[in-house]
């Protein structure tokens, strides 16, 4: 029995607006759960859950910690405007904003970090270093916190790179090595060097 | 926690003052794009309208939804820039001519600014939305005198009438922080750098009845506190209101007006040492020809002493 093509036609045309029907309500569906929260509510929670992640990031692709904070201001404006505004959910936001500073950084910047001195390299001195910092930090517990600033200022600023990282971002020595493409030694001596350093700074 | 931890996350990467920032920068950008978003708005729903009826005229399929669609919200500009002055701290009106309004929220940092009069209009200040108040401030001052209005180049005393204004007057720390914005603002001004020698700023508090006032007469705030200074004489008695508002510039001329300057504001001056030694010697240099034109008349006055009055033999023989 011949086929009648008109009656093929007729159903295929059928099926395919059924599957368009089942994908819009799909779609609306989705979006839904997506955007059940504002966006003022969704950027807030975005932010909080990945700023110190992002600024841990994009303070070691930067030549200073005020170059950092302009870069991390300009993704989360843009990620904002582009991304939030426009309904728009990454499913890995922190892998998101990653990429987003990454264009932002190579768009504005060629410098490197300064790196540690190689003199700091292997100079056999680790073990002379205490085993935690709780003892030093709480020298500068007398101190103000603008006065303890403008002595951080003071410092060089690979010895700001190493305090910022670990007393600012919790880092471990391990961690910022690796940031800084420097040995764990190294950086462990210039942190405590930059906090004698500070303390005499302070003491005068 | 340790007081250095403390102090590197008030400084660095602090998290309160990054989200300010980027709120203010959102905030601008939402008044930029708010005035061509309406337009775009009504051709973007055109166009929509057309294409409905192209679909359902023909027997043509739809195409997929698209999963992220454009959510498009049309925010008024000037519910938008009410909003900014709605929600804004405080006020600080600046008045050189040219004269501008910068508001600011609670941190002090700058979430509008307002040209106040044509002058002022000359000037861009859009740029200073999510700086401090003590950095807008700069940058006013700094542009006024790269644009004449202040002229750096005489040795006449520039002044900048700088008022500020606690906008919430529910706060019950209002006047300890219009105390605290004020010192701010003088510890910045009186940086080193921060004004020309001739410039000085006069740090005024104000009050929002003032500034309801001012609001009302249309005139900026400093103007409209100058002018009240002129309208009691030396003597406190009432002076009549001629209807007329003074400048700054001319304010200041008047010995009188400028004393009471001074006792109702505080003065900030440049605070810059290498322009301290150029007016030092140039006070000297002052100071010598003066001496030198003194002397020069003594001696001629000496000299006619000495000389006879009447005729000499010499000269009558």
């Amino acid at each position: 029995m011949p086929i009648n093509p008109h009656g093929l036609m007729t159903v295929r045309v059928f099926y395919y607006i059924l599957a368009l029907l089942y994908w819009h309500a799909f779609t609306v569906i989705y979006n839904g759960l997506m955007n059940a929260q504002s966006p003022e509510g969704y950027f807030e929670s975005i932010y909080h859950e990945t700023f110190k992640r992002l600024s841990q990031y994009v303070y070691f692709k930067s030549p200073s910690y005020s170059e950092a904070e302009d870069v991390v201001a300009a993704v989360y404006t843009d990620f904002y405007r582009y991304i939030v505004k426009k309904d728009k959910r990454p499913l890995n936001v922190t892998a998101y904003l990653i990429r987003m500073a990454n264009h932002e950084l190579s768009r504005l910047y060629s410098a490197k970090k300064q790196e540690l001195s190689l003199d700091d390299e292997d100079t056999g001195l680790a073990h002379t270093l205490p085993a935690d910092d709780k003892d030093l930090l709480q020298v500068f517990d007398q101190f103000e916190k603008d006065e303890l600033w403008q002595a951080v200022m003071r410092l060089s600023q690979a010895e700001q790179d190493v305090i910022i990282a670990k007393v600012r971002f919790e880092m471990n020595f391990r961690e910022i090595a690796v940031q800084l493409r420097q040995g764990e030694s190294a950086v462990k001596l210039r942190y405590y060097r930059a906090l004698k350093k500070l303390a005499d700074d302070l003491g005068k | 926690m340790p007081q250095l931890k403390r102090s590197l996350e008030d400084h660095v990467f602090n998290q309160q003052t990054m989200a300010d920032r980027i709120r203010v920068a959102n905030l601008q950008h939402e008044v930029e794009r708010s005035a061509p978003m309406n337009k775009k708005w009504f051709w973007t729903a055109g166009v929509a309208a057309a294409l409905v009826v192209a679909l359902t005229a023909s027997l043509t399929l739809m195409a997929p939804p698209v999963l992220n669609k454009s959510a498009e919200s049309v925010p008024a500009a000037t519910n938008l820039a009410v909003d900014a002055e709605a929600t804004a701290y405080a006020m600080i009106s600046v008045d050189i001519n040219p004269s501008f309004e910068v508001y600011v929220d609670e941190h002090g940092i700058v979430i509008k600014s307002k040209a106040k009069n044509d002058d002022a209009k000359t000037l861009d200040v859009q740029d200073l939305l999510g700086k401090t108040q003590e950095d807008a401030l700069k940058a006013i001052i700094e542009r006024a005198t790269e644009a004449k209005f202040i002229d750096a180049s005489d040795d006449l005393d520039d002044y900048v009438i700088v008022s500020t204004v606690i906008l919430k007057k529910d706060d019950p720390d209002a006047e300890a922080n219009q105390e605290s914005m004020g010192a701010k603002i003088k510890a910045a001004l009186a940086e080193e750098g921060a004004l020309d020698d001739t410039t000085k700023v006069a740090v005024i508090k104000s009050t929002l009845r003032d500034k309801f006032a001012a609001d009302e007469k249309a005139i900026p705030l400093g103007l409209y506190i100058i002018k009240g200074m002129l309208q009691v004489d030396s003597d406190g008695n009432p002076v009549e209101d001629d209807g007329t508002w003074i400048k700054v510039a001319d304010f200041v001329r008047n010995p009188d007006a400028l004393a009471k300057l001074k006792e109702r504001a505080e003065i900030v001056e440049s605070n810059n040492e290498i322009n301290k030694e150029a007016q030092a010697d140039r006070q000297a240099e002052r100071e010598q020809t003066k001496d030198a034109a003194a002397a020069a008349r003594d001696a001629a006055k000496e000299a006619r002493k000495t000389e006879p009055i009447g005729p000499t033999e010499a000269t009558n023989p």
